[in-house]
């Protein structure tokens, strides 16, 4: 990790002893897929197809969470989640409330301050419509 | 349900209202809703106003001037002639499938739909018994 080493803490007597809390991404995400998965409407955490979220991956090559890419500093924390909704509710609706979710659960969890949500809907779960490919099911 | 409007000429989108109506709990972020997402619900919503399987509906997304246009093929239900109760005619169901499809579309997914399109590529006939 590039965690950088404890900043001189002030000597003042009667503080916190020496050492360093830090929150990595990966407890981030975990914290964030945790708060969008409970959302009303959101069907999963990133998408059927890989390739959609390939960008994303890269991002976070390690200590990944399917669909939740999380950059932490030491006060300030951002989250890019891509996920795959629920047929019927609007998706910006979906969005707003994934990002309220994510927004407040990482900054009472975690301390940190939120600075952005980017929610990315990748896919819609159609009942109906998800098994097999398109073009090739018919009923 | 209201009245849909000539399905004809049709007339210029209304925008969705806009995302900021709830300015209580606006954060910082983007959203983004890929493709995959829009066609999706479109074979969705094709599916529910046509009263066919998602699977059926073949979607293709284009742009028309800056909003979407949205080209849907589908087969079609067809009851046999003798039924009681006969459904609409096929042309008549299609054309009037385009506002409806375009007034849940854009409700779902907040995009600009400037052109809607229907394809009849075929009939899903209803086998109910023959008339002997």
């Amino acid at each position: 990790m590039d965690q950088e080493p404890t900043p001189a803490t002030p000597a003042v007597p009667g503080a916190l002893p020496a050492g360093n809390t830090s929150v990595t991404p990966a407890a981030v995400a975990k914290v964030a897929a945790a708060a969008a998965s409970a959302v009303r409407g959101v069907h999963a955490l990133g998408t059927a197809s890989p390739r959609a979220f390939g960008a994303l991956r890269e991002a976070v090559a390690h200590d990944a969470v399917l669909g939740v890419a999380a950059e932490v500093g030491t006060t300030q924390a951002a989250v890019d989640i891509v996920l795959t909704a629920e047929y019927g509710r609007p998706l910006y609706d979906l969005a707003d409330d994934v990002r309220a979710a994510v927004h407040d659960a990482v900054e009472h969890q975690t301390g940190l301050q939120v600075i952005e949500v980017n929610v990315e809907i990748g896919d819609v779960h159609v009942p109906g419509l998800h098994d097999g490919h398109p073009g090739t099911d018919r009923q | 349900m209201k009245a849909l409007p000539d399905p004809g000429l049709p007339p210029r989108p209304q925008r969705p209202p806009a995302p900021a109506a709830r300015p209580a709990d606006r954060r910082a972020g983007h959203t983004r809703i890929a493709t995959e997402a829009l066609s999706s619900i479109a074979r969705g919503v094709a599916g529910e106003v046509l009263g066919i399987p998602p699977s059926d509906v073949r979607v293709v997304l284009n742009d028309e001037f800056g909003s979407l246009a949205l080209l849907l093929s589908v087969p079609l239900p067809l009851r046999p002639l003798a039924a009681p109760q006969p459904l609409a005619p096929v042309w008549e169901r299609a054309r009037n499938a385009r506002a409806t499809v375009r007034e849940r579309f854009t409700a779902l997914t907040g995009t600009h739909v400037g052109r809607v399109d229907v394809r009849v590529t075929g009939i899903l006939l209803e086998t109910g018994r023959r008339p002997a």
